[in-house]
């Protein structure tokens, strides 16, 4: 029996499909349209990639920010709930899940049997998530997948203050005319954005396995930063963008009915 | 929903200038759940509290500084524009440190209907009445100097009124203060059972139309209805069963309770100032009326920051309580930014609560509008789903 989740991010729309043993199919798209055209069309790609029609399909699940729009979504889940069962699923040993979208950013504590303890958000501001690494990336003139690779090169970091993207924003320009290496910028960058992550991690305990998750995971650099402020070690699975996706599907799975909600 | 509370809840401001028009009585704003509201009732006058607007501020900025609590900026506010020009007074006590500083604002920001009356330099109709509640709330000292303290203020009532109180009027409002506590109760009481009797939206409006409604008129109104609700079996819809803790709780963010509900929760008790704090202490009847009235001001568990306990133990023991006793699935923790009574407590109280009874714990921070509130819905759900596991 086949199972899909729908991710609608505040960027990307993302799709996976589980068949209750292995993922056998995803897909990311960058999107600009309304949350529910979006993920129709991320959805008939993911049918066309796998080879399959919708009638093959069991049940369709929805999270993320645009969950409430997916019109054919059969019920949906928070993404905190979905990251903790696509990582979970992914390592079996995860405590910890760290999630780094475009402009949010939830660390998830987990049970030792895997359901899910506790949470923690970033509040109204954008630092600490992957918009606030893009925004760094427009100032440096730098492709922001280069980004990472660049703040690796660096030796040291320069120093860019955590506590507001639009701050961040005016000291790296100042920076740039300081004559800082575009490098140590980048790695100022990360460990700015680090920075605050890391305080969520710390607020549900450090406790290890530790997963990383999301589309900012894909940035080398930023992982790098975390490991490195954290302490500890952290787990970066093979595409990490989906796994909220992932877990949407196999929240699928899980639910047999909806539970009964208010009418309201 | 009764139509009267949800009239109070939807426009305070036009109610309650309809009862004044109609009644020709007066009306006095007042900051706090500390105050001695009972010694206005049994002058006569109609104790309202005052609330912000969640717009954004006009003229209050350019007095308050930006990193202070949003709620005490915003009702400041409502009063330099004129929101509160229907009130004959106001009493702000010595709670938190914002709000004793609202004595110093409104005395001189916010425009009085009255002329200051003034002999050798002491205005002796004060339209601003500071309630000098003590810092220390504990201790042998303390009742007789706050009697004395309401005994002052009782007397600066009297001569800006030209009329008296007399003992008989302050137990006329123990006892009408008391009834509506215990009507209070009982509606508390109903939202133990499983699905609660009432929700927590309709709870919220009563309560906060009890702070703005004579405790006499509100008691017969809250006494009818919720004779009828249990007649009928009345329930509110099935939830995971809530505890919500917070700062200042009025119309402008108490949409928080229909989004918890709409996450499949449901709010069965509280700690808030517009919730339990403003009824749970019945007033001692044995007692004479001030000192009755002293001691359940000074009994009201508030998180005031000026406390000599940072972390005063009733405020746990309340939890405690409550957690039992409500069945509590889960607590909401809504705490406006810069609220630091709130704030300062948070962490001992989530640690509490986790160790000592395994409730799970959400921690939202309020920025007093109302778009801020709907913000809180995804993590609402995402807390109520992990609930329900």
């Amino acid at each position: 029996m086949l199972y899909a989740g729908i991710d609608v991010g505040a960027q990307s729309v993302k799709a996976a499909l589980f068949d209750g043993q292995k993922m056998v199919g995803s897909v990311c798209t960058v999107t600009e349209e309304a949350a529910d055209e979006a993920a129709r069309a991320v959805y008939a790609d993911l049918l066309q990639g796998v080879g399959i029609q919708r009638q093959d399909v069991e049940k369709v699940w929805a999270t993320g920010w645009g969950a409430a729009d997916v019109s054919f979504a059969d019920g949906k889940s928070s993404e905190q709930l979905c990251a903790a069962r696509g990582a979970r699923w992914l390592l079996p040993a995860a405590r910890t899940v760290v999630d780094i979208g475009a402009e949010g950013c939830r660390v998830m504590k987990l049970t030792p049997e895997g359901t899910l303890e506790d949470f923690a958000n970033n509040s109204k501001c954008a630092s600490g998530t992957g918009s606030f690494i893009e925004l760094g990336a427009v100032y440096l003139k730098v492709p922001v997948e280069e980004m990472g690779p660049l703040s690796l090169a660096a030796e040291g970091a320069a120093e860019v203050s955590s506590t507001c993207a639009v701050f961040a924003e005016s000291v790296i320009i100042s920076k740039i005319h300081e004559g800082e290496t575009r490098a140590r910028i980048a790695a100022g960058i990360h460990r700015a954005a680090a920075t605050r992550i890391v305080e969520l991690i710390g607020r549900m305990g450090f406790i290890e396995d530790i997963i990383l998750i999301g589309g900012a995971a894909m940035n080398p650099g930023l992982a790098k930063a975390l490991e490195e402020m954290a302490g500890v070690p952290l787990r970066v699975p093979e595409n990490p963008r989906v796994v909220v996706a992932l877990g949407a599907a196999i929240q699928a799975s899980l639910k047999r009915s909806r539970r009964g909600k208010s009418a309201s | 929903m009764h139509e009267i509370f949800a009239r109070y809840a939807e426009n305070r401001h036009e109610a309650v200038k309809k009862w004044k028009q109609e009644t020709g009585k007066k009306v006095f704003g007042y900051f706090c759940c500390l105050t001695p509201e009972e010694i206005l009732y049994a002058a006569d006058i109609l104790p309202v509290r005052i609330t912000g607007t969640g717009e954004p501020l006009q003229q209050a900025d350019l007095h308050v500084p930006p990193n202070s609590c949003a709620f005490a900026r915003s009702c400041l506010d409502a009063g330099m524009r004129g929101m509160y020009d229907y009130l004959d007074g106001v009493v702000i006590p010595n709670s938190c440190d914002i709000i004793f500083n609202m004595e110093f604002f409104w005395r001189t920001l916010v425009p009085r209907p009255t002329k200051p009356a003034m002999i050798a330099g002491v205005d002796i109709k004060p339209y601003v009445h500071y309630i000098n509640y003590p810092e220390k709330i504990t201790g042998r000292e303390v009742v007789p100097y706050y009697v004395e303290v309401l005994k002052n203020f009782k007397q600066d009532l009297e001569r800006s009124l030209n009329r008296s109180i007399t003992d008989d009027d302050l137990a006329r409002a123990v006892s009408a203060y008391n009834q509506d506590k215990s009507q209070m109760k009982r509606m508390y009481e109903m939202r133990k059972s499983d699905p609660a009797g009432l929700s927590g939206y309709e709870a919220w409006q009563i309560t906060y139309s009890s702070l703005l409604m004579p405790k006499d008129k509100h008691a017969g109104i809250l006494k009818g209805y919720l004779d009828e609700l249990e007649s009928n079996g009345h329930k509110a819809p099935e939830g995971i069963r809530i505890y919500l803790s917070g700062s200042a709780m009025d119309q402008v963010n108490a949409d928080i309770y229909k989004i918890i509900e709409e996450s499949g929760g449901q709010v069965v008790s509280d700690d808030l100032c517009v919730g339990t704090r403003s009824f749970w202490y019945p007033l001692n009847e044995e007692l004479p009326p001030l000192e009755a009235i002293a001691r359940r001001s000074l009994g009201t568990a508030c998180p005031r920051s000026t406390v000599t306990a940072r972390i005063p133990e009733n405020r746990w023991t309340h939890l405690l309580n409550t957690a039992k006793d409500f069945n509590i699935e889960g607590a909401i923790f809504y705490v406006l930014k810069c609220c630091d009574a709130r704030l300062g407590e948070f962490p001992h109280l989530r640690d509490k609560l986790k160790t000592e009874l395994d409730i799970p714990v959400l921690f939202l921070e309020g920025d007093y509008t109302s778009e801020g509130v709907e913000q809180m819905r995804s993590r609402v759900e995402a807390f109520i789903e992990m609930i329900e596991g």
